[in-house]
């Protein structure tokens, strides 16, 4: 039996030996070759037709020679020691590479992203904190450096002002995103003496005022840019005392709003046309499927990720598909009721936006038509907050 | 020896040459006897062992003897040994094979 040289080390440990029987010849002439060439027997034993040894598996083999000239038999009784277990693996070396290579390859990987996972973080800024990552080149399959998560961790400090930490943790190949709640900081508020004026032309009904000076009272009519809450009164000597002014006046306002709506308009829509491209991002680069390049002149894209994973095990890869929606100039020919409802809507839009707690007591519409050209105007009588800062937009 | 380290200048003095590679025998009471730079084995059977260590012939004999460690030339050997022989050998190179 002959075994490689590099198991000599895994014998002479105990990890292969054998049992052999020495019989007929000149045994005691083996036994001094063996004294004089330091070959290491243990258990030797004698018996009617010869001895029986121990002997590590690594030095068997150089008896053979010996032996022979001593003209004695050698035959190896048992095999002792791990290395025989393992002798079979010799006959599947493939078996041993897949190991060897497996464990190289997690090695390896460990530096790239496998999984994100984040700890108190709900689901909807998940999303966010997802997107953030992406933009930082920081999705599953992609190699995370410090740089990177360096990176990542001032966007999302920045992009979150309600967030009170963040923190990115990345420890072979898991990347941990944790978050705490901010705390609400109260603002300073900064003492503004600006007075409060009339935004509109309306009818006081209620006034709360809560510091500074009313110069109006319920029932009074009021013009647009009237004062309405002062902060400044001079005093009986003549002095003037300043209070900052704060409050609400809510007035009755009759205001006209007119909004222009055509028939016959084009507008950028899609066409139903749609393409898509995908690509694989994994630890050997970005493999691109079905590349096809849409010839679309106008499009809206919108790009989604997707973690790939097997079964419950996370995989370093991540599958990243593009759709392109065409759109292109179209004719749209609306109804006349349809032309109405989206000329009052925006109306509507309007008075909201000039006052957003309006509560609308009356309304009415007058139209016109010319050329197919609808020209809505609404009459509205609401109440609202009609108080504004001088100087205020 | 005595003689040898005294001509030579006392207990600090080098050994004289192979004193380390001289034969030694060690019997232990758990029945191990512990040969040292012993020379060949001349015979070897269940019930005798016989050996040369420099220019003497060691011969053990009992039952159930067995070599428990050959390793170089340091030798153990175990088993119930009844009887110990020495013999002076007149020209310690000839030696059987």
């Amino acid at each position: 039996m002959k075994l490689p040289g590099k198991t000599a080390c895994f014998s002479r440990a105990g990890l292969a030996g054998l049992t052999f029987e020495a019989r007929g010849g000149q045994q005691e002439k083996l036994l001094n070759w063996c004294i004089s060439h330091k070959v290491q027997l243990c258990s030797i034993q004698a018996n009617d037709t010869g001895f029986t040894a121990d002997i590590a598996a690594a030095d068997y083999a150089r008896l053979h020679a010996p032996a022979r000239r001593c003209r004695t038999r050698l035959r190896v009784i048992a095999r002792r020691g791990s290395w025989f277990h393992l002798r079979w693996l010799l006959q599947r070396p493939g078996l041993v590479l897949g190991a060897v290579l497996f464990c190289w390859l997690m090695l390896w990987s460990a530096n790239y992203l496998w999984a994100v996972r984040f700890v108190n973080v709900p689901t909807q800024q998940q999303q966010k904190i997802r997107a953030v990552l992406s933009e930082c080149a920081l999705c599953e399959g992609q190699r995370v450096t410090e740089q990177k998560l360096a990176l990542a961790r001032r966007e999302l400090l920045s992009q979150s002002e309600n967030w009170g930490w963040t923190a990115l943790n990345f420890y072979k190949g898991r990347l941990v995103a944790e978050r705490t709640e901010g705390r609400p900081s109260v603002p300073v508020l900064q003492k503004d003496h600006r007075p409060y004026v009339a935004a509109a032309n309306a009818t006081i009904v209620e006034t709360h005022i809560e510091s500074g000076f009313a110069q109006i009272a319920a029932g009074q009519q009021v013009e647009q840019g009237q004062l309405l809450i002062s902060g400044e009164r001079p005093a009986r000597d003549g002095t003037p005392v300043q209070q900052e002014p704060l409050g609400r006046v809510i007035g009755l306002v009759q205001r006209d709003y007119q909004a222009v709506r055509p028939l016959w308009e084009e507008y950028l829509g899609k066409t139903g046309r749609i393409a898509s491209k995908k690509s694989l991002i994994c630890p050997l680069g970005t493999i691109q499927f079905a590349q096809r390049k849409p010839n679309f002149k106008t499009f809206e894209s919108k790009t989604v990720q997707e973690a790939l994973c097997l079964g419950p095990i996370s995989l370093p890869a991540t599958i990243t598909e593009t759709w392109y929606l065409e759109k292109t100039m179209q004719e749209r020919t609306l109804s006349e009721k349809a032309a109405r409802e989206f000329a009052q809507y925006a109306c509507l839009m309007q008075l909201y936006s000039d006052f957003p707690d309006a509560q609308i007591a009356a309304r009415s519409a007058e139209e016109s038509w010319q050329n197919g050209v609808l020209t809505c105007t609404m009459h509205f009588t609401f109440r609202a907050n009609i108080a504004v800062r001088a100087g205020a937009s | 020896m005595k003689q040898h380290f005294n001509a030579r200048g006392g207990l600090f003095s080098q050994p004289p040459q192979n004193f380390y590679a001289r034969p030694e025998m060690h019997i232990l009471c758990g029945g191990l006897i512990q040969i040292e730079n012993c020379g060949k084995i001349t015979d070897f059977s269940a019930s005798g062992l016989s050996l040369c260590a420099g220019r003497w012939n060691i011969c053990l004999y009992g039952t159930e003897l067995m070599i428990r460690s050959l390793a170089g030339h340091r030798l153990i050997v175990a088993g119930k040994i009844s009887r110990i022989e020495f013999g002076l050998l007149e020209n310690p190179k000839e030696t059987p094979p």
